[in-house]
């Protein structure tokens, strides 16, 4: 089966997300022929609930894409199959660090992401350093991201707590959630994911290399350290931006690329491209499911993705073990 | 254009351990063998000669170029590699193209080595035979001028130590330089020329013929060996019992 009709289905069922994205909520769950009218000029109440859900789908996919490429992207530089940018602590330092500049009152757009860039990429070489004490491994990265993210969580929390009669909301944001991303964020953070795309994809060469590990891939011209840097900036702006749409939201990272993986085998812009699709999938889908299961309450979109990335994690470990990679 | 590798002066240190030792050599002949002891050094100097380790002091010059600038005519294949588990055959060969200006299909490059078969395999799930006959044909889908091999026979059963043989000799035939460690004195004898090494310096350089010897051995593998005359070639082995 070739390439494109491997990610034919992926496509479709993206675009079936995208159109249930729009119809299914709290408020009122619309069928495709009253969606279509609607869209072709419907009461403004209606076309006001349309508007709201796509910007939300919108969100949604754009977090889902973004975690997926920079999953794939710090899994083939550190050449790790279990990284992911909420395991290694770089979505809750971003997170964190976000908080604080809001906390500290400052109503600034670009100065959130400042901070919040500056606190994901901080936490990713505190993890990195840490990890390299003991050994860089497949294993001691993990075990270092896990325990920085448990330490940069608990703060987060205390800081949350002095939030008064915004901590619900605050709790909310700490386990994702695309529910009241204001627009210009969301299209602020959707410029810097398509930005951060192209640049992966323009690398896509030394990264396809990179397969081969550090020693090969600079032996045939890649600039391994240099790369690693770039891309490690990249990745932390990533997450910066979706941190700022959603707060963290943990697994997509870990699990897209992983089912890629199932379906293309290896290649970088083969896994690139389904990758962001399959992301996108995730993140609309689990979007979907916090809206109907909640019952009225929305749930955090972490709570969804975690149910599908912690059993997937246990077994990548197991069967990452099997073949000697930790 | 003439290649040739050129290391003058070349020190290497490495946490503070001095691994190469003024190493001058200048490489033009068609297969050249790396011997020694481990630890000696062999690897360290394959690095060296593909840019991967810098000299601390020296410079290397691989067909009038410094070594990192070189890398489009360099084909390095490491002792031993593990890729992402899901990782096929066919996703190795095209990691080994990257940057080749159109590349050879994986699937032509496997044939080229005879081993077509192990299209659409998982690259981890192969021996570790397997490993290194694949890793061979991504490097030569590079078409590279000089072939830079670490440890190529290990893993490999007697008949693909053959074939390998011959595949070697035949890329020499075309013009590519090969270099190779190697751990069995035995496969010296398909190479041109011979350095020998221990403690990080070349201790002997030349053709094997003139250079092998079971003095020289024994001194740097510090065990006592025999020489058995087999069709007149003329084997040196360590004396097992």
């Amino acid at each position: 089966m070739g390439f494109t009709s491997k990610i034919l289905f992926p496509i479709i069922f993206l675009l079936i997300l995208f159109i249930l994205s729009l119809s299914i909520g709290s408020y009122k769950v619309y069928n495709p022929v009253e969606l279509a009218s609607i869209l072709l000029g419907g009461d403004s109440i209606d076309k006001a609930i349309i508007h709201y859900r796509f910007w939300r789908t919108i969100s949604a996919l754009i977090v889902g894409l973004g975690l997926a490429i920079s999953g794939l992207t710090i899994q083939r530089i550190l050449n790790n199959p279990l990284a992911d940018p909420y395991i290694l602590g770089v979505s809750s330092g971003s997170a964190l660090a976000y908080l604080i500049v809001l906390t500290l009152g400052y109503n600034n757009l670009l100065l959130w992401h400042v901070a919040s860039f500056t606190g994901g990429l901080a936490t990713y070489a505190l993890v990195v350093s840490i990890a390299t004490l003991y050994g860089l491994s497949s294993l001691s990265i993990i075990v270092a991201g896990v325990s920085i993210t448990y330490l940069l969580t608990g703060i987060t929390v205390i800081i949350i707590s002095t939030l008064g009669p915004r901590v619900p909301f605050a709790l909310g944001w700490l386990f994702g959630s695309v529910a009241f991303t204001p627009r210009d964020t969301v299209i602020t953070s959707t410029l810097i994911v398509s930005f951060s795309l192209v640049i992966i994809a323009y690398y896509r060469g030394y990264l396809t290399s990179l397969l081969l590990g550090e020693e090969v891939s600079e032996a045939h011209g890649v600039n391994v350290r240099l790369l690693r840097l770039i891309l490690s900036a990249l990745v932390a702006l990533i997450v910066s931006a979706l941190v700022a749409v959603s707060g963290p939201v943990g697994f997509i990272g870990l699990a897209a690329p992983w089912l890629s993986r199932f379906i293309v085998g290896a290649d970088f812009t083969r896994l690139l491209i389904l990758s962001a699709i399959i992301g996108s999938c995730i993140g609309l889908g689990s979007d979907i499911v916090v809206r109907i299961i909640g019952g009225g309450v929305e749930l955090p979109l972490t709570s969804i993705t975690s149910i599908i990335g912690a059993p997937l994690l246990v077994y990548l470990s197991i069967k990452s073990r099997s073949v000697g990679r930790l | 254009m003439k290649c040739s590798i050129k290391l003058v002066g070349v020190n290497v240190k490495l946490d503070g351990r001095l691994v190469l030792r003024d190493i001058n050599l200048e490489i033009n002949s068609s297969i050249t063998a790396i011997i020694g002891p481990n630890g000696a050094g062999k690897t360290t100097l394959l690095r060296v000669i593909a840019g991967i380790v810098k000299p601390t002091s020296g410079y290397v010059n691989v067909c009038g170029m410094k070594a990192s600038r070189a890398s489009k005519l360099i084909a390095y294949v490491p002792a031993y590699l593990q890729v992402d588990p899901y990782a096929t055959v066919e996703d190795v060969i095209k990691a080994y193209t990257y940057d080749i200006v159109n590349p050879v299909d994986p699937i032509e490059a496997l044939e080229y080595i005879g081993y077509s078969s192990l299209a659409g395999r998982r690259f981890n799930t192969l021996s570790g035979g397997e490993h290194k006959l694949v890793l061979l044909a991504g490097a030569l889908a590079r078409r590279p001028r000089i072939l830079l091999l670490d440890e190529p026979y290990s893993h490999l059963d007697l008949a693909n130590q053959y074939k390998l043989s011959l595949i070697l000799r035949r890329e020499a035939e075309k013009g590519t330089i090969i270099v190779s460690t190697i751990h069995e004195p035995y496969y010296a004898n398909i190479a041109n020329n011979l350095v020998v090494m221990s403690s990080g310096l070349i201790v002997a350089y030349g053709a094997p013929s003139i250079v092998l010897s079971r003095e020289l051995l024994e001194k740097i593998y510090g065990v006592e060996m025999i020489e058995v005359l087999v069709e007149s070639n003329n084997l040196i082995l360590p004396k097992l019992f």
